[in-house]
């Protein structure tokens, strides 16, 4: 347990009816990091977000957010915490400078220079009316609201989402702008994983309501490994492999991605005997992937194929 | 907080504009018709409500504002909550250095705002153009805006209503509608109470629970749980409210629709009629059939031309007719909710020369020109606009409060008004009151009637008056025709009813009858009998009798007996069937104590404390049907899954198994974690 942690989370969960939308999620966000929520549509990024801003009540567990209870935040702590939510609403009626207005008569640190240059950096005119804005743009005017709040710490759910590779950048050197103050602290989601490779520190993966990973990014990228097996003819059955993430047979191949890749899994795939066994490098959408994709074995075998077709 | 008040304000002033034109058109359209009233009243074609000449008392005004005034408060509330209901949205008005108190007065003062200038100000403006001189022929005074204020104001409890119904979180999504229950019952209450106080009252009670259950759902989300003690109460009070109503409605329905067609219910009463022979009858009647008409002895009254029973048609030939006198001395007006209480202000006795004659509650008769709607002078005890204080007219003729209600109205000359001490004859064409009758001693007129009575083929107007200590009966030249005193006095039988009978040798006669006080009488069990007295030509009585009270017997089939006993709290049904023990009621204990008893399991089978779940049991034990409705409805149920330890089911929202204490198992691992301490470098 990290004592300098900005998030913390004990058996935190979360029922919609009968499903757990987060699973005992234990969680330390240490302070003045940029933390990646990573994880498939469904798997309670966005409620274990809301959780922690305070506007969902845990089924059960506990978590505290700048040390304070999340359910039941001080506005001292919101003052503190700024939050960009997925889907960007904001008041259609408002202009994109009524907006500005409003928020900067509740935020203490107000800055409406980074207001401003976010807005112009989004291409956005102070006199447009939000209800006129494209999705990209109210991520920008949102994310403009959120980051002129000088905030402690930035939680900011998918933040990418709607915007063009070009807003993208700009989101992710706004965040790397953040983080130059060592005090600060982001939290974010993101299903863009160019871009939590560019920013992130640390990352947590959901997978299916459940925390499955959260360790440093480097940690998470050499974890999940793959390796290429050739054979003379068409592959073996595979045998019990620790850490199995997938394993795809072809006519005369045999590739196998898993956890924790090492000596003994080695010395296990040598029992099938293949021509060559190879590593395969993996960026990190590519371990996401795989990590979150459908587990187990496929074949892709072309005689075996035509024979069921 | 001013900004936030600023941006609501800035967000709903298109729907406070549209409410406040609807608002007007349904103002001006209802003044219209008082104008056009007083139109057909100059043209002398007219008979109603005599308030209708006044729209501060109109009901064609102050139903259509009762409506309006609740769906607007209602649909404000309900849309300033709705417009943020979007979760981020939400989020993104909750999530600043505020607490949601401070957001909830934020919005609730904007509201509030908007609600007085959406309904407020149309109020404001008739209230200032009928004050204005030369705009109604009627009376003003400022008592009469009340009726319309109290409307105005209880549309604030619809508008926190409203705002519990857009913020709340429910599984069953109508019930969500449940929470505008109190505001029904205030809308009642400004209807059927007897005095604006208790209005008041009322209304303040519902407009902080209300407004406490809103709070407490901004503080939650809208959710049952997580909000303050204040705000479950107050939710929960206002649920049980909307829960029973809806009961009501369902059962009304469901009675009216499938049981009464196929029950049928008796209904009888009967009452006393005497003949121009001065014979006493009690006529029965049943199912509005008359039953039987029977002497004091029993005999059946036979029809003497058929030798059959006579029925009602044929005894209604032989009858005799009088004039019926309530005496008000020392009594309070029976009635002054806002119907009723719209009479008491003014009655409209005459229409000359296009001249309306009201006579207003300070006894003064008060003149107002048809044509230019402006007071023109009263007319008292020494003539038009006398200088000298005068006698104060008594208000309600004959005590009746319905003339002073609704007036039919004749075009007539002259009319006879009376005060505490005199009888005047009051001149309309002349514009001049004549005293034509005073009492010398220290007595006080308590009621009075007129009369035309047929004598000898002559229409005579006669003026039947009670006083503290006699019952006179005056031809409308002041002349006494009949005296006797005022036996069993007025505290007691404050109903004195005078029949006229034929005239034996052209000396008439008469019979007065006396009946007691109903609520005196329901007192004593109905013990107190009708006095009638027969007075003879030389002014004597000439025979005395005491008749029994005929009560109303309803006899009700055992399924009205039955619904009431199954679906009615405890406390009411005892109430109205005023009775300890009874077998209904011991039906209903029943049903109660097993409803509580459902109810406890629920609760504790939901896994809350011994005393949730005793305030629960005990609430629906009071309640009965609405309060285990209102359970279901406020309630949030945690999920139950089966312990994996003790095999029991368990709640979800507990750390740990109710049963076996046993802790929720952490995620089931598969190989795949993957976990590093997290230490920036």
């Amino acid at each position: 347990m990290n004592d300098d942690s900005v998030i913390r989370t004990r058996g935190l969960t979360k029922y919609f009816g009968r499903k757990a939308a987060v699973y005992e999620l234990d969680l330390d966000v240490p302070h003045g990091c940029v933390f990646a929520f990573l994880g498939r549509n469904g798997s309670g990024k966005t409620t274990t977000i809301r959780m922690l801003m305070g506007l969902l009540a845990p089924t059960r567990g506990t978590g505290t957010i700048l040390g304070q209870n999340i359910r039941a935040l001080t506005p001292e702590i919101r003052a503190r915490i700024g939050y960009l939510t997925e889907e960007h609403q904001l008041y259609g009626w408002m202009k994109v400078k009524d907006c500005g207005e409003f928020q900067s008569k509740f935020f203490p640190k107000w800055n409406s220079k980074i207001f401003n240059g976010v807005i112009g950096h989004f291409g956005l005119k102070p006199a447009a009316r939000v209800k006129d804005l494209s999705r990209g743009e109210r991520a920008g005017l949102c994310l403009a609201l959120t980051l002129a709040q000088e905030p402690e710490l930035l939680m900011l759910d998918d933040p990418g989402l709607g915007l063009d590779p070009v807003a993208r950048r700009a989101l992710v050197e706004s965040m790397i702008y953040l983080t130059r103050k060592s005090d600060r602290t982001i939290f974010f989601s993101s299903h863009h994983l160019s871009d939590v490779e560019r920013v992130a520190d640390y990352v947590a993966v959901f997978d299916r309501s459940i925390l499955r990973a959260c360790c440093p990014l480097e940690k998470f990228q050499d974890s999940v490994q793959q390796v290429r097996l050739r054979f003379p003819g068409a592959p073996p059955a595979l045998p019990q492999i620790p850490g199995l993430l997938q394993a795809i047979r072809t006519d005369n191949e045999l590739r196998v991605t898993c956890v924790g890749y090492n000596g003994a899994t080695e010395s296990i795939l040598r029992t099938l005997s293949p021509l060559e066994l190879e590593p395969v490098p993996l960026g990190l959408e590519d371990a996401f992937i795989s990590y979150l994709g459908e587990r187990g074995e496929k074949t892709f075998i072309l005689s075996e194929l035509e024979a069921k077709a | 907080m001013k900004t936030l008040i600023q941006k609501d304000l800035r967000e709903n002033l298109k729907v406070a504009l549209i409410g406040l034109l609807i608002f007007s058109l349904l103002l001006m359209q209802a003044y219209g018709s008082c104008a056009s009233m007083l139109a057909n009243a100059l043209r002398g074609n007219w008979s109603g409500q005599v308030n209708s000449l006044q729209p501060l008392l109109s009901q064609s005004l102050l139903v259509p504002a009762a409506f309006f005034c609740a769906l607007f408060g209602a649909a404000l509330g309900w849309l300033q909550t709705r417009n943020e209901a979007h979760r981020d949205l939400w989020a993104f008005l909750i999530h600043r250095p505020l607490t949601r108190t401070e957001i909830f007065w934020g919005k609730t003062v904007a509201g509030l705002c908007l609600y007085v200038f959406g309904a407020g100000l149309p109020v404001l403006v008739l209230i200032l153009v009928v004050r204005q001189p030369g705009h109604v022929a009627a009376p003003f005074e400022w008592e009469m805006t009340v009726p319309l204020v109290t409307i105005f104001l209880t549309g604030i409890a619809y508008y926190f209503a409203g705002l519990l119904t857009g913020l709340r979180q429910a599984r069953w999504w109508v019930s969500r509608s449940f929470g505008l229950g109190p505001a029904i019952v205030a809308s009642f209450g400004t209807f059927a109470l007897p005095d604006f106080w208790m209005v008041y009252v009322l209304l303040l009670i519902v407009v902080v629970i209300l407004a406490t259950a809103a709070w407490g759902a901004y503080q939650s989300g809208g959710w049952y749980l997580g909000q303050p003690v204040a705000g479950k109460l107050a939710l929960i009070i206002s649920l049980a409210v909307g829960c029973a109503i809806v009961l009501l409605a369902g059962v009304g329905l469901t009675s009216g629709l499938l049981i009464q067609p196929f029950v049928k219910t008796s209904y009888e009463y009967s009452y006393y009629q005497m003949t121009r022979e001065g014979e006493v009858y009690k006529v029965t009647m049943r199912d509005n059939e008359t039953a039987e008409i029977v002497d004091l002895d029993g005999h059946p009254l036979m029809d003497p031309k058929t030798g059959q029973r006579m029925d009602r048609k044929a005894f209604q030939m032989l009858t005799a007719y009088g004039g019926t006198v309530i005496t008000s001395l020392d009594r309070p007006l029976p009635h002054r909710n806002l119907i009723e209480d719209s009479g008491r202000f003014f009655n409209l006795l005459n229409i000359t020369d296009k001249t309306l004659w009201y006579l207003d509650r300070h006894g003064k008769l008060v003149g107002y020109d048809g044509r230019s709607r402006k007071f023109i002078g009263t007319l008292e005890g020494h003539g038009f606009n006398g200088v000298v204080a005068a006698d104060q007219f008594l208000l309600h003729p004959g005590g009746n409060y319905y003339y002073s209600y609704y007036n039919s109205y004749t075009d007539v000359p002259r009319k006879m008004l009376v005060s505490a001490k005199t009888v005047y004859q009051v001149d309309f064409k002349e514009r001049s009151v004549r005293p034509v009758f005073t009492l010398t001693n220290d007595d006080e007129i308590g009621g009075y009637v007129a009369n035309e009575v047929a004598t000898d083929g002559n229409q005579v107007k006669k003026l039947l008056l009670t006083t503290r200590r006699t019952v006179q009966l005056l031809d409308s030249e002041g002349r006494s025709l009949l005296e006797l005193p005022y036996q069993p006095g007025f505290a007691k039988y404050p109903q004195v009813e005078l029949t006229y009978l034929p005239s034996t040798n052209l000396l008439p006669t008469y019979a007065v009858w006396f009946f007691p006080d109903g609520e005196l009488n329901q007192r004593a069990h109905w013990t107190m009998p009708i006095q009638v007295r027969w007075i003879g030509p030389d002014q004597a009585i000439t025979k005395t009798a005491e008749l029994p009270t005929l009560q109303t017997d309803g006899t009700e089939s055992w399924s009205s007996k039955l619904m009431p006993a199954l679906l009615l709290p405890p406390l009411l049904h005892m109430e109205l069937n005023r009775k300890m023990v009874s077998a209904w009621n011991l039906l209903n204990y029943a049903v109660a104590a097993m409803l509580a008893a459902i109810a406890w399991q629920l609760v504790r089978r939901h896994n809350a404390s011994v005393k949730a779940g005793l305030g629960w049991t005990l609430f629906v034990f009071v309640l009965g049907i609405p309060g285990l409705l209102t359970l279901l409805v406020v309630q949030e149920w945690p999920v139950r899954e089966t312990c994996p330890e003790c095999q029991k089911p368990r709640a979800v929202d507990r750390e740990d198994c109710e049963h076996c204490a046993a802790t929720f198992a952490p995620p089931e691992k598969n190989g795949t974690e993957i976990f590093a301490p997290l230490v920036k470098t």
